[in-house]
């Protein structure tokens, strides 16, 4: 690189910071810009972790065992540091010199002792967990505490693959401790670990089905994100205290105190530790990845000291936690979503992208927001960092479960966005504050306030949402300023997730909220008081469905959930990353092909079995259950369509015994 | 005034000053040898290693199994490791020369002593890879490297002065003569070292015809040695 280049990006910068207090306050462009970060041609994209060194310097890892670096992300050149490491999820870089990565085996510090650019020592810091050969295996990370212990979170496998039992480490155990799906076959998967600077693995925290993102917060505190799933009602950010159990119990078994499987299921709720913050499924994504803190100073906007999450899907949310009664609770809202509103979902549907899902409550998500300019977040989203000049970089991998895999970054633009703030409990509801002042009328409108709740149950198969009711605001607060407003709710109760949804909410020049969506989780009360009621059953009775079958809305749900893997036309085929391998010829995962005829195809079973097939998934086999992500109605409404659309020629038994 | 001349002066020598590697060091990278792959391999312990000591020669190297589960000739392909979602294991060429089962072969002390074996890291030395690894808690460094003549494999462990006698045995093989030195054979594929000494092992396919092997003899550190 010539010097005359090497100076171009800093008289860009210097233009930007000209130009930037010029474009402050409202616009019409975005907030935010998505940009691209182009990588060079032989870095395999699947970007895994991403971080700075102390000086500035971008470092990533991916997928295929690399790690590359660059001091000019936006124009490169990128260098090759590292290679050949086993599908490294989490880097840390503490010098240009020494990185640390969490690949699959164990927690590696990479050293570049000569200086030439390329490390050349692969030291193993600690290895002390069980491994198989398990796909699902992930060692994710990866991030150091103020007395410079790791902390990283072992994933768990997943039965939808095999596993190697020649020569594991440590002794397997496919013992379950209830009823869980995923085995934590061997010690310490499904735990936040904590490696001391000496290499001593101290286990911290059980009861993990997939932490895929690890944190540690401005105050040195420990956050995981886990997904969704059975045990696991929706997503989650947890505050991690020594000791802690937080609800998936395979992993229970690695822990001292363990005296053999736990068949009730009141008493493993009874342990749990109940996440900070629910990420509720289909509305703020299904796989969360890493949560990091915004201290950029202002330079990333007005969320100083708040939490982004990247997801799976396209999708950034935001968090903002406060302290309740001594314990972390707080509001989760978007932040970046693409591909929102039922056309973009359908139009995007398939394996060539990912959208956000939707469950039982959630297609009404799948309304338009105000549409994004420019570049589109891609899915993807497990790892994120913040640069020293204030962006927010995403690392994105999608293997197998759609495709978009790159680095993007995320830029303030200067603009005020028009955004809810935080949410803040108080003794008898919410005080809500605004980045920028809002409509006087419109924060003062009782018609604003769309509120409702509803709870998680605590289920071997998850939960979909249940006790879903309306709130009634008493009274509307709004500050002199328009940047607050309080509302005094009439059931302001512990154990409930409280939804805002204030679509007609504008600012004093008129703009929309740029996303009109809250979720606060009120474990406690201001005065400590927390939930006492059943954690495992609902309290209010669900409303029987009498409504008929539903062809167009079952064509809905086919569209969400169902053509990722079944295709548009029904024919199913090799799931996105299954597809032979070269020289091989072996398909190692197909979905079932609903075009298939004959006595052993799929719509030749009856509709309770394919009732029982949605809901519970089928034996051996990796399609998910939607039990707890659908309702019945839309199970038998998409069965409905299936028979429809694709087993015309085929009737069901049911049909067939009427003929 | 003379503040912004001062920012633009380390602006522009801020990337002379950054020590960025040289924009061809990425393609040296690639093309040096010995590389590494932690990856699965068949009939291989969780996460092994693939080794390539040069684009024609390969090897498995097995942290948990112990030792080198294959030579071969050709390269590994790493695809479908890399792009399968669902266990895929690396595609080892056919002409596998070399092939070692035994569970934990290495022994210190007697030949039936427990092996508690925990893998340490590797590192790179101009044409060589070094393994190292603990043994009940003594530290060990096994050494791979190809022979000048690119047919054959040069295997050196430097072994720990206070862990005892160390025990090996050796399995037969049908397409490969493996010669050993730095200790006595005990009995029949039994052999016995010296602690603190070194254990050379050279394995070299039986079609390749030479009268002598092609590494010097040596009397500095393994880790040393040069066979240029």
């Amino acid at each position: 690189m010539s010097a005359t280049s090497s100076f171009i990006p800093y008289i860009s910068l210097a233009f930007v910071f000209a130009v930037v207090p010029l474009c402050s306050g409202e616009d019409s462009g975005n907030s935010y810009e998505i940009e691209e970060i182009h990588l060079p041609q032989d870095m395999n994209p699947e970007i895994s972790g991403v971080a700075f060194t102390p000086r500035g310097r971008l470092v990533v890892t991916n997928r295929h065992g690399d790690v590359w670096f660059t001091d000019h992300p936006s124009e490169g050149p990128w260098h090759r540091y590292a290679f050949g490491l086993h599908e490294p999820v989490g880097i840390l870089a503490v010098s240009d010199r020494e990185i640390y990565v969490t690949q699959r085996p164990e927690l590696t510090r990479l050293l570049d002792t000569d200086g030439d650019g390329v490390a050349d020592r692969y030291e193993t810091v600690n290895d002390d967990w069980c491994m198989t050969d398990n796909w699902h295996e992930f060692t994710f990370g990866l991030h150091r505490d103020k007395k410079g212990n790791f902390l990283l979170a072992v994933g768990m496998p997943d039965m939808a693959g095999p596993f190697n039992s020649r020569y594991p480490r440590l002794p397997l155990s496919e013992v379950k401790v209830q009823k869980e799906q995923k085995p934590s076959l061997g010690s310490y998967q499904g735990w936040v670990l904590s490696i001391s600077p000496e290499g001593k693995m101290i286990p911290v925290a059980s009861g993990f089905r997939q932490p895929a993102g690890i944190g540690i917060s401005p105050d040195d505190e420990v956050f995981v994100t886990d997904q969704q799933g059975d045990y696991i009602a929706t997503s989650t950010l947890a505050h991690i205290k020594p000791g802690g159990f937080y609800g998936y119990p395979a992993s229970l078994k690695w822990r001292e105190d363990y005296r053999g499987p736990i068949p009730d299921i009141e008493t493993l709720a009874a342990m749990r530790i109940p996440e900070s913050v629910s990420l509720p499924h289909g509305a703020l994504g299904g796989s969360p990845g890493e949560p990091i803190w915004d201290t950029t100073g202002g330079k990333f906007g007005p969320f100083e000291g708040q939490v982004f999450i990247g997801d799976f899907t396209k999708l950034i949310s935001r968090v903002f936690l406060e302290k309740v009664a001594g314990e972390y609770q707080g509001a989760a809202f978007p932040f970046i979503r693409d591909a929102v509103g039922l056309e973009a979902i359908q139009a995007n549907s398939g394996a060539n992208n990912l959208t956000i899902p939707a469950g039982k409550e959630g297609l009404k998500y799948f309304r338009d927001t105000p549409p994004r300019s420019g570049t589109p977040l891609r899915p993807g989203n497990m790892r994120m960092v913040f640069a020293p000049d204030g962006s927010l970089y995403s690392g994105q991998t999608t293997r197998g479960w759609g495709k978009g895999d790159g680095l993007q970054r995320i830029v303030w633009s200067g603009r005020d966005p028009v955004e809810i703030e935080a949410i803040r409990l108080t003794k008898d509801g919410f005080d809500i504050s605004f980045t920028t002042e809002m409509d006087a009328a419109k924060l003062a409108a009782e018609e604003t306030w769309k509120l409702s709740r509803f709870r998680y149950l605590y289920l071997p198969g998850g939960s979909y949402r249940v006790d879903v009711t309306d709130c009634r605001i008493t009274s509307i607060h709004p500050a002199a300023d328009g940047r607050r407003v309080s509302l005094k709710i009439e059931a302001l109760d512990p154990g409930y997730i409280y939804e805002f949804e204030p679509w007609e909410l504008v600012s004093s020049t008129g703009k929309p909220v740029e996303n009109p969506l809250a979720f606060y989780t009120l474990n406690r009360l201001l005065d400590g008081r927390r939930f006492e009621g059943p954690l495992t059953r609902a309290l209010l009775k669900e409303k029987p469905s009498n409504s008929e079958i539903n062809l167009t809305a079952g064509a809905q749900v086919y569209s969400a959930f169902c053509m990722i893997c079944h295709q548009a036309d029904g024919r199913g085929g090799a799931l996105p990353g299954s597809e032979a391998s070269a020289g091989s010829g072996v398909v190692s995962l197909a979905a079932a092909n609903f075009r298939q005829r004959g006595p052993d195809s799929p719509l030749a079973k009856s509709d309770e079995d394919l009732v029982r097939i949605v809901t519970h998934g089928p034996e051996g086999k990796p399609m998910p259950p939607f039990g707890g992500v659908l309702s019945q109605e839309q199970i038998r409404n998409v069965i409905a369509y299936l028979r429809s659309a694709f087993g015309k020629s085929e009737p069901s038994p049911e049909q067939k015994s009427v003929k | 005034m003379r503040l912004l001349l001062a920012i633009a002066c380390l602006l522009i020598a801020m990337p002379l000053i950054q020590g960025e590697p040289s924009e061809n060091s990425k393609q040296r990278a690639e093309e040096r040898y010995p590389q590494v792959f932690r990856t699965f391999m068949p009939e291989a312990g969780p996460s092994a290693f693939a080794v390539q000591l040069s684009p024609n020669l390969g090897l498995c190297y097995d942290p948990l199994r112990g030792g080198v589960n294959q030579i071969w000739r050709g390269r590994v392909d790493l695809t479908p490791t890399n792009l399968a979602k669902i266990n895929q294991v690396a595609m080892v060429p056919e002409a596998v020369f070399y092939e070692e089962r035994l569970v934990q072969p290495l022994h210190l002390g007697a030949i039936d002593a427990p092996v508690e074996r925990r893998f340490k890291g590797y590192r790179y030395e101009k044409d060589v890879v070094i393994f190292e690894y603990t043994i009940n808690g003594h530290l060990i460094s096994e050494s791979l490297r190809m022979t000048s003549d690119g047919s054959s494999v040069e295997r050196i462990f430097r072994l720990p002065k206070d862990g005892g006698e160390a025990f090996l045995p050796v399995e037969p093989q049908s397409k490969s003569k493996v010669s050993i030195e730095g200790g006595s054979e005990q009995s029949s594929g039994l052999w016995t070292f010296p602690a603190g000494g070194e254990i050379r092992m050279f394995i070299r396919p039986r079609d390749v015809i030479i009268s002598h092997l092609p590494v010097k003899r040596r009397t500095s550190s393994p880790l040393a040695h040069s066979c240029s």
